[in-house]
């Protein structure tokens, strides 16, 4: 499984990383949202997971620009990732398009949980289990 | 203090109009209430009777919401009773069921705020300022929004008194600046306002402003016609112009007080106008007739038991009798002084901590520090230049005791209607000081939220490692102890930072509570399921005494929940040995029914002085508490500010190394449940009727899954691993486990035999088990098969395919149904 993880904070992105390979995973990291962006036009990912606060472009409105692409882009499955934890924040979030928000310091159960049911929700009944 | 807010109460007590119009059923009540309110300030005793037969009235009133209103206006009026007997401890609770009344049949009305109000002189009086100054910002609310702009202003004086304590002194000026302009219709009030605003002013040194405040406020008194109000304000006046270096004008103002003293309603004062006489003839030197004029001040009186009010006499006697040679005198003043004064100190020192820990205003602390040290520095300087709060306030108590016999007067007759200019005025200086409340709360909120995120980043990449470590089931025993503890440790933190955000939302706006049909019991069995095998661990017996409850009533199960998981895990935690019980019943109370949840522990109990300390923000009894029982300190705070939310509060009784119970007490207006949500007790015939559990330790694994089955399923749950799952078992409310055969191994077991536990427990419990087995697991195919599982299905397998093998078990179920 490819997973793209935009996010500044290098140690964050490592932590993941890690995390990502105890169930075999692959994650391809872009520091700021413009790169990711650039990085799902040019290759193919399974997921997104996306940080919210960083320099330049804002989580939220990458959100919004990867919904604005072309199918089957637009369809990716987007996680935010956040240390932010305002009242109304997963709203916003699931406004924008997100499909799950996880909260920093990241559960690495839950985070592995909503990533399965983001590959199970894409690839519905079909999906095999091996 | 105390006395200046009971008399403020009943300035606005008795200018009041009844709540309810005369009518017959209604008619002996109002009576009841005039009666009450007419003998609150002469004899507060006789008020107390008759707000009980007041009380007596209101139970008999046939049942609605008038009825409802009523008992909390005479509740009211009887915690006011209470108040003025000095018996606050004794008001606290019937207040609490007033106000629990009137958020429910009349919130935002003017007897919410005068409530609100009762409830924060209560705090003031037992030295919490917290609690009363946001007893009184919540009264100035309600009273924005029931429109009562006498009421308003009053409470804008009870805030300001607060911060009189604390001696912020500018703080005080804004808030009876604005109080005075916000309302000024009522001589009374009118005559109240420009002697605090007199007060504060000569605190401040602007010895002139303040001099021209006591000149309107004298008019004030005598249009008032009272000589004991115009005596005060002479003397007060003269004060501020002998400060004011005005010695001969000042002279003639106490001359008149002295002559208006000698006899009559003012003669009572005076003893302080010959202590304000003295003042003046030092300050034009003559020495003689001040001494003469002290030992006529305290002519009769104990020098080692005098009141606060004569502290600064003692100062400025001392130093008279010293000069002309009295030394003993002298020195008997100068004890006297150091013993009030050192008690005026304790009170400011208090209230400051507190109000400082209210408020997130760098700025003024900053101001107010160094304002503290200069009054340090002065003390020891010159001594007799001291202040003290204390005689103003038992001045502005006599001013306005003055001011309510008056009021008394003017019942009925002092609604005076107000310009919408006026209005308009008043409520942009209103909005102001609201939005500057608002401001600071929010400013704080903001501030822990940054601090919030900027921790959490590094506890991701904390915590993040700690799981990743323990996921490798290659770690040796010795380290993975090691990065457990680590990872507790990270766990801790990450608690601290959610709690304290908590802690400043609540504070920030009322937390949102939801009023939903509750069933209570299964909050209580989750609790005690969750806290089951901790109490074990430490060898308590954990016991349930549960009464006959209905089976929903409305409130909020998430935050009911969350607090009886607080209270269990606070008894588990300060308890060594012994027992912890859970008690639940209903009550009835004068209020309705309400919920009563009691945790008891044997545990190391509580203080007396520490009781109410418990349940504030970072409190554990003392610092070593958090060093031996771990926690925030924070869990009690949230719990009664939940409680508080949901209409209710949290009370404790303890003795110190016997134990404590802490009884939760909540309205508890009975309701229809929810769709039962225990599911059918027979076998389901169908696999979508059906309480599926998932037990699967790959937790990305687990998201699919749970994608995939929980359309299918009537109920669909999951767990890590087969211990977990037999546990779910023994519980009930599974019809159905599927089992990803590699998650069996669990408490020292292997696979197989894991697999071979949990099969054996769910065929006790008549529940089918599914197997999902890979070729490629270490588990032989032909061992588990020995096992005999209801269904072994073997990967790889499509989503499709699983639900539909799923189903098989329920059309063979069907079909024998069908037959028998």
């Amino acid at each position: 499984m490819q997973v793209l993880f935009v996010e500044d904070d290098p140690m964050n992105r490592r932590v993941v990383k890690d995390m990502l390979r105890v169930v075999g995973a692959n994650m391809a990291e872009a520091e700021d949202a413009e790169t990711g962006l650039r990085m799902i036009d040019e290759s193919d990912y399974d997921i997104v997971l996306m940080d919210l606060r960083m320099p330049g472009m804002d989580g939220i409105t990458a959100i919004r620009h990867i919904r604005a692409k072309a199918a089957p882009k637009s369809g990716l499955p987007v996680i935010v990732v956040t240390a932010d934890t305002a009242v109304d924040l997963r709203e916003r979030c699931i406004a924008a398009g997100a499909d799950d928000v996880i909260l920093k310091p990241v559960a690495m159960g839950a985070l592995l949980n909503a990533m399965g049911r983001m590959v199970a929700k894409a690839s519905g009944d079909d999906i095999i289990l091996d | 203090m105390t006395r200046f807010l009971q008399l403020l109460l009943i300035v606005l007590l008795l200018a009041a109009a009844p709540h309810a119009r005369a009518a017959d059923a209604f008619a002996g009540f109002d009576q009841a209430i005039a009666d009450t309110k007419a003998a609150m300030m002469g004899d507060p005793q006789q008020a107390l009777a008759k707000a009980d037969s007041a009380l007596g009235r209101a139970h008999a009133l046939p049942k609605g919401p008038r009825a409802e209103i009523a008992l909390a206006t005479a509740e009211w009026l009887k915690g006011e009773a209470l108040i003025f007997l000095n018996r606050p401890q004794e008001a606290a609770p019937i207040i609490d069921s007033a106000l629990i009344r009137v958020m429910r049949h009349a919130p935002r009305s003017k007897l919410h705020g005068d409530l609100l109000r009762s409830r924060g002189a209560i705090a003031a009086t037992a030295g919490r300022a917290q609690d009363a100054l946001r007893d009184f910002q919540r009264a100035f609310q309600q009273f924005v929004a029931a429109g009562e702009a006498r009421s308003q202003a009053i409470a804008l004086q009870d805030i300001g008194q607060i911060y009189w304590d604390a001696q912020d002194y500018r703080r005080v000026l804004d808030y009876y600046r604005q109080a005075s302009e916000l309302y000024t219709a009522d001589p009374a009030f009118a005559l109240t306002s420009h002697n605090n605003l007199g007060e504060v002013l000569r605190k401040l040194g602007r010895y002139d402003e303040a001099a021209k405040q006591y000149s309107q406020a004298l008019s004030s008194a005598r249009a008032l016609n009272s000589p004991l109000l115009e005596v005060r304000i002479l003397s007060n006046l003269a004060e501020a112009q002998t400060d004011g270096g005005r010695t001969s004008i000042a002279a003639r103002s106490i001359d008149q007080a002295l002559a208006l003293s000698n006899a009559g309603e003012a003669a009572g004062w005076r003893p302080f106008v010959l202590g304000v006489a003295a003042k003046v003839a030092v300050a034009q030197g003559d020495l003689h007739r001040a001494a003469q004029l002290y030992e006529k001040t305290f002519a009769g009186l104990d020098l080692t038991t005098t009141d606060m009010p004569f502290k600064d006499f003692h100062a400025k006697a001392a130093h008279v009798f010293e000069a002309l040679g009295d030394k003993d005198l002298a020195l008997a003043h100068l004890k006297a002084f150091q013993r009030l004064d050192s008690s005026a100190r304790d009170l400011t020192a208090t209230t400051n901590a507190q109000l400082m820990a209210s408020r997130f205003d760098f700025a003024n602390q900053n101001l107010k520090i160094s304002q503290l040290k200069r009054g340090q520095a002065e003390r020891d300087l010159q001594i007799e230049r001291q202040r003290t709060q204390y005689r103003t306030i038992v001045f502005i108590g006599v001013v306005v005791a003055g001011s309510v016999v008056f009021a008394l007067l003017l019942v009925g007759s002092l609604r005076i209607r107000r310009s919408h200019d006026e209005v308009r005025a008043a409520n942009i200086v209103l909005a102001e000081t609201i939005s500057a409340l608002e401001q600071a709360l929010k400013a704080k909120t903001d501030f822990l939220a940054m601090t919030s995120h900027e921790i959490r980043t590094p506890l991701n990449g904390i915590l993040g490692m700690t799981q990743i470590l323990l996921a490798n089931r290659a770690l040796e025993e010795e380290m993975r102890g090691q990065v457990q503890l680590l990872h507790g440790a990270g766990e801790t933190m990450k608690a601290l930072v959610d709690d304290i955000l908590d802690v400043a939302k609540m504070e920030t706006g009322d937390v949102a509570v939801a009023q939903e049909a509750t069933r209570i019991r299964p909050i209580l069995d989750d609790a005690i399921a969750l806290w089951r095998a901790k109490a074990e661990e430490k060898g308590l017996a954990l016991a349930t005494e549960i009464g006959v409850l209905p089976p929903a009533i409305r409130s909020d199960p998430n935050r009911l929940r969350q607090i009886v998981f607080n209270l269990l895990s606070n008894a588990i935690k300060f308890t060594p040995s012994g027992s912890v019980t859970l008690r639940a019943a209903i009550e009835t109370q004068d209020a309705g029914e309400a919920l009563v949840i009691a945790v008891t522990d044997t545990g190391i109990g509580i203080a007396h002085d520490q009781r109410d300390k418990v349940f504030e923000a970072f409190h554990q009894v003392d610092a070593g508490t958090t060093r031996q029982f771990g926690g925030t300190g924070l869990g009690l705070a949230i719990c009664r500010n939940l409680a508080r939310a949901l209409g209710g509060d949290i009370d404790v009784a303890s003795a110190l190394g016997k134990g404590s119970t802490f009884t939760l007490r909540v309205p508890a207006e009975r309701v229809e449940a929810p769709p039962a949500d225990a599911g059918p007790t027979e076998r389901p015939l169908a696999l979508n009727a059906a309480r599926l559990l998932l037990v699967e330790g790959n937790a990305m694994t687990q998201g699919v899954l749970r994608t995939l089955l929980e359309p299918a399923v009537a109920q669909f749950a999951s767990v890590d691993d087969a211990g977990a799952a037999i546990d779910a078992l023994a519980a009930g409310g599974t019809d159905h486990v599927l089992i990803e055969a590699r998650s069996a191994a669990h408490r020292g077991l292997d696979a197989l035999a894991g697999l071979a536990a949990l099969i054996d427990a769910a065929r006790n419990a008549g529940v089918p088990v599914a197997v999902l087995l890979a070729p490629s697991d270490a588990l032989p195919l032909g061992d588990v098969a020995e096992l005999a599982p209801d269904q072994l299905i073997l990967k790889p397998v499509s989503g499709a395919k699983l639900v539909s093998m799923l189903r098989e078990t329920y059309a063979n179920r069907a079909r024998s149904a069908a037959a028998a």
